[in-house]
């Protein structure tokens, strides 16, 4: 009877995992979906150099930083990978951190897809920069960048003040070598320099629960959705104002 | 917070990070008024 009240356990939590497992890969889905939108472009924005994962993709840059110099950085992402896997870095916060990316860039796509373009960085600005997320203004070009934390929202907050201070106090805000600004609507690969940059938080518990809760459609919005923006917007609303 | 703390450090800041900052602020006040806005929430 306790074995089979056991065996019964481990399949409901495998159950658990298996569904949690199919709704990450619609929410990969999903973004690839928006990525293929920028790719492809608008009337409004022409096309866009974003991977499959919305993510700015670094080898069109060729033209703006040089052949050499693009490999270089191509290299540098490659091997700040390898030693990762080397080290077997965190990988469960690693793959958090990763759903969190997905998440957001989804959410802000939704949200504010009519006045902004929400990319993720390229893999050099990720991990040299510190910077997640940009977000393009369409209608005055304006650039700002995000990056996030995956925690508890009382415990970071103190740490997540201090970082976005001291990035933009301190340092004048971040940069993006392969940043994007639009003109008259058609991308243009170029450096930037002095862009504001906020944090956005979400406990791992939060972040799981927002994908299970995640309507996996451009046009549709669950309510969870709705929450998980309206704290969003209160983040960047305390750290803007 | 950004906003408010600007000024300051503006202030207190040698030429080059001043103007590194003012160019930072000019973003943040557009951003402030695009995001902000009823039409987005």
């Amino acid at each position: 009877m306790i074995m089979k009240s056991f065996e019964s356990f481990l399949t409901e939590e495998r159950l658990e995992r298996l569904n949690f497992e199919t709704k990450v890969k619609r929410l990969n889905g999903l973004v690839s979906q928006m990525g293929e939108g920028y790719r492809k472009g608008s009337e409004r924005v022409k096309r866009l150099p974003v991977d499959s994962s919305c993510r700015i993709m670094m080898e069109p840059f060729r033209q703006v930083h040089g052949e050499e110099e693009v490999k270089a950085d191509i290299d540098y992402v490659k091997d700040r990978e390898r030693k990762w896997q080397e080290e077997d870095h965190e990988r469960e916060q690693e793959s958090i951190g990763e759903q969190f990316e997905l998440l957001k860039t989804a959410i802000f796509n939704k949200y504010l897809g009519e006045r902004f373009i929400v990319v993720r960085s390229s893999f050099y600005d990720d991990y040299k920069n510190g910077v997640d997320n940009v977000m393009v203004d369409i209608q005055n070009g304006n650039v700002v960048c995000a990056f996030d934390e995956v925690g508890d929202d009382s415990f970071f907050k103190k740490l997540k003040e201090e970082k976005v201070s001291a990035k933009n106090l301190e340092e004048g805000g971040s940069s993006l070598k392969y940043g994007i600004k639009l003109k008259d609507g058609h991308p243009v690969a170029t450096r930037l320099q002095n862009l504001p940059i906020f944090c956005l938080s979400l406990s791992a518990d939060k972040i799981r629960e927002g994908i299970q809760e995640m309507e996996f459609s451009v046009n549709k919005k669950s309510s969870a959705e709705d929450k998980m923006f309206e704290v969003f917007m209160e983040e960047l609303k305390s750290q803007v104002i | 917070m950004l906003e408010r703390e600007l000024p300051r450090v503006i202030s207190g800041a040698n030429s080059e990070k001043a103007e590194n900052l003012k160019r930072l602020s000019g973003h943040l006040a557009l951003f402030k008024e695009s995001i902000f806005t009823s039409e987005i929430q």
